[in-house]
């Protein structure tokens, strides 16, 4: 472990610098390219891509560092969808990796077929993370019996409905009728990988928000030992006390998801997209969990904080707004929870003791 | 309790019913943190005090309703049922009203009440400070008395309303030798006086309506003063008191957001949703639960009963339910359509996103969960009070 924490205090450094609140608050509604071209200009916006596919090396244990960071920051970047989803998929499909943002559409209501010499794109996706900003967008689609195909695409050939989450980062409906590609710029990936993707950005969430609980959690503490009501510090409350401690508890349980997965990934990197991997279980596992550990968090942090939480110019919502739209994001924790019970279920009961220990 | 209502409870409800279906805005009024939207709210409680509705618990003789807690009941029901405006001049009517009745003297009846019935005069509370918010106590905007004046120098926060009211209830430390809750005053202070200056706070959310007062040499007569001087913090905790009974019939906007939970759970396609439908139902026995519990409280209190320190258990319980209905709005929105303003299954319930918000709040104001639960413990239950810590 020892050899990350290098790589931990340059991203920190950099976010400490160059991310503070107002930079966060600006750019609700868009993303700060400053922020982005300073992480870029460390190498740290393709960590974790291979440096073939025009990365800076590194893996996804690499990546998730980086991005916790990040995350932890409230960092309006699209680093998320860049070092996970994107990245795995343009390695996937064989196309260099650009060198700003890219973020994934991938989903069932997006059809990728061949026709002739071009591939038409059709269709729609809700709620693209950070479509309007992004240098490119990997559409990821297929038809029901066909192959799944990958393009890489410029979003000014899309149409676009603006939205933004809770916390004000782009969150843009796609809709793209009969778009025409040339067949080169259109890769076969293999079936699954729509799938796998949408697997990668909840565990990107994850990651983040890990992070964001971190912070948050360092915020209460802080809070709960300079805030004095009644003569003394509040967090000498036991009432105060115990729900921090039950905050801290939310984070150390959303890292270890978080990190328990990333390492599932790192390990089976070569394991293809299949949704009965022990990556997807633990990936499942991981958002199920950070998504469940979100909305307490937020709720202990804000009751702690008190009025002036509440208010626009503390930082506290930043972190909040976030995990309230993260937790959300890439599946709830219901879907998560679904899918894995369905899982385990179906590999039936004499497999669940090996799947727990395995994974 | 006694859960039937009388022949001429049931005629004041249909009467309630009828006026509001004939009179309550088509359409929502703007908000009333804007100069607009303030106008269109005041034309609003106009017509609500020419039909006599605006102050149901107030006594007649102050040119209140005269209303029993019954029928002030089902007048908060039927008010919630129409999806009539949220109340104006709510903490002139509900704190700063009946606090003028039971400590102010006849000429300062006469000089307040009529203008907080008529909502001509708008009322904002000046009680928490930077450093005095569930420690109410350690108020330190202090005033100092000049012949038959006090000057007023401090800050208080958390002020809604600010911007457009004409009149602050306010706590002021009137002598600083004494700790704690002695040496406080409870003062109303106009706010057009020279001195005051408001600083806008945003909240999360985006919404304004909160500010900051500052107090600078603020001069205002002795004869504002209610109560006695130094003997603020029992007129302060009668006002709280007060707040605390409010709303009843309130449960009623909780009962509606069921009906919202619903909808939205059809039109998001999640109504056949076995995790979702146990969470709804569970929310609805909690407002049931909740409802019940006011009905016990107003028959109590209608018997001649009194509410003290068990107003808490009613505030925390909302509060804490409140939330938890608008996490199951957004348990049943799920990814595609989170609780944002443009969210396209918020048509089902366009209030929704505010009152998420809002409800993020309600566990702080009015006397936080913690305060609520600690108040509960020791005052209903009789355990053991905290270890205080007496600040210097």
């Amino acid at each position: 472990m020892t050899t990350y924490e290098p790589l931990e205090q340059v991203v920190t450094a950099i976010m400490a610098d160059h991310c503070p609140p107002e930079v966060v608050a600006a750019a609700e509604g868009s993303w700060s390219p400053q922020v982005w071209d300073r992480l870029a200009g460390a190498d740290l916006t393709a960590v974790g891509v291979p440096e073939v596919a025009g990365g800076s090396g590194g893996d996804l244990a690499d990546a998730a560092i980086v991005l916790r960071v990040v995350a932890a920051h409230a960092g309006p970047v699209p680093l998320g969808e860049t070092l996970f989803p994107a990245a795995a998929g343009c390695v996937a499909a064989g196309f260099a990796m650009p060198a700003g943002p890219v973020t994934v559409a991938c989903g069932p209501g997006l059809s990728v077929t061949r026709t002739g010499g071009n591939v038409v794109l059709d269709g729609t996706a809700p709620r693209v993370a950070w479509a309007r900003v992004a240098e490119r967008v990997l559409v990821v689609g297929g038809s029901p019996d066909g192959p799944e195909l990958a393009a890489l695409v410029d979003p000014a050939r899309l149409t676009l409905a603006n939205g933004d989450n809770l916390a004000g980062e782009p969150r843009d409906d796609l809709v793209v009728a009969g778009l025409r590609l040339p067949a080169g710029a259109v890769a076969t990936v293999p079936r699954g990988t729509a799938a796998h993707l949408y697997r990668l950005g909840a565990l990107a969430r994850s990651v983040q928000i890990a992070g964001a609980v971190g912070a948050v959690l360092d915020l209460t503490v802080r809070y709960a030992g300079e805030r004095e009501q009644f003569g003394r510090p509040i967090g000498r409350f036991q009432a105060v006390a115990h729900q921090v401690a039950t905050l801290a508890g939310l984070a150390a349980v959303a890292g270890a998801a978080a990190d328990a997965a990333v390492a599932s990934a790192v390990r089976d990197s070569g394991a293809g997209p299949a949704s009965t991997s022990d990556v997807a279980l633990a990936v499942a596992a991981a958002k199920a969990r950070t998504s469940a550990a979100a909305g307490p968090a937020a709720r202990i942090a804000h009751q702690v904080h008190g009025a002036i939480g509440f208010t626009q110019e503390h930082r506290l919502h930043h972190l909040t707004r976030r995990l309230w739209s993260w937790r959300e994001e890439y599946g709830a924790e219901q879907h998560w929870a679904a899918e894995l019970g369905r899982a385990v279920i179906t590999a039936g009961a004499d497999e669940l003791w090996p799947t727990i220990t395995r994974i | 309790m006694d859960l039937t209502y009388s022949t001429a409870e049931q005629s004041f409800r249909g009467r309630a019913r009828q006026w509001l279906a004939e009179h309550v805005p088509g359409e929502p009024l703007p908000p009333p943190y804007t100069a607009e939207g303030v106008a269109a709210h005041r034309a609003w409680e106009r017509q609500l005090h020419d039909a006599g509705y605006t102050a149901l618990h107030w006594p007649r003789e102050h040119g209140g309703g005269g209303a029993g807690l019954i029928e002030q009941a089902l007048f908060g029901e039927e008010y919630v049922r129409a999806g009539a405006p949220v109340r104006l001049n709510r903490l002139a009517l509900g704190m700063a009203g009946p606090t003028v009745m039971a400590f102010g003297t006849p000429e300062q009846r006469g000089r307040w009440l009529p203008g907080m019935l008529s909502c001509e005069q708008l009322w904002c509370q000046g009680f928490s400070e930077p450093d005095a918010g569930s420690d109410l106590a350690a108020v330190r905007t202090r005033a100092e008395l000049d012949g038959d004046e006090l000057v007023i120098t401090g800050q208080k926060i958390w002020t809604s309303l600010s911007a457009f009211a004409q009149w602050m209830f306010a706590i002021v430390r009137t002598d600083p030798a004494l700790r704690r809750h002695r040496g406080l005053t409870f003062v109303m202070v106009p706010m057009d006086s020279p001195g005051i200056e408001l600083r806008p706070i945003r909240q999360l959310h985006g919404e304004p309506g909160f500010a900051e007062v500052f107090l600078t040499d603020v001069r205002v007569p002795v004869a504002n003063v209610v109560g006695e001087i130094g003997e603020g913090w029992s007129v302060a905790m009668a006002t709280l008191g007060f707040e605390r009974g409010t709303g009843l019939g309130d449960h009623a906007r909780f009962a509606r957001d069921i009906d919202d939970l619903v909808e939205l759970a059809r039109r998001a396609g999640m109504a056949d949703d076995p995790v979702v439908r146990d969470e709804v139902a569970a929310r609805h026995v909690e407002v049931q639960q909740y409802r019940r519990h006011m009905q016990h409280v107003t028959t109590r209190l209608a018997a001649g009963g009194s509410i003290g320190p068990e107003a808490s258990m009613g505030k925390l319980y909302w509060s804490e339910m409140e939330a938890r209905i608008f996490e199951t709005a957004l348990n049943i929105l799920g990814p595609l359509a989170e609780l944002t303003p443009d969210a396209p299954l918020n048509l089902a319930a366009p209030e929704l996103h505010r009152r998420y918000w809002h409800a993020r709040a309600s566990r702080i104001f009015a006397g936080t969960s913690e305060v609520q639960r600690n108040i509960v413990a020791e005052r209903v239950l009789g355990l053991p009070r905290e270890p205080r810590w007496t600040s210097t």
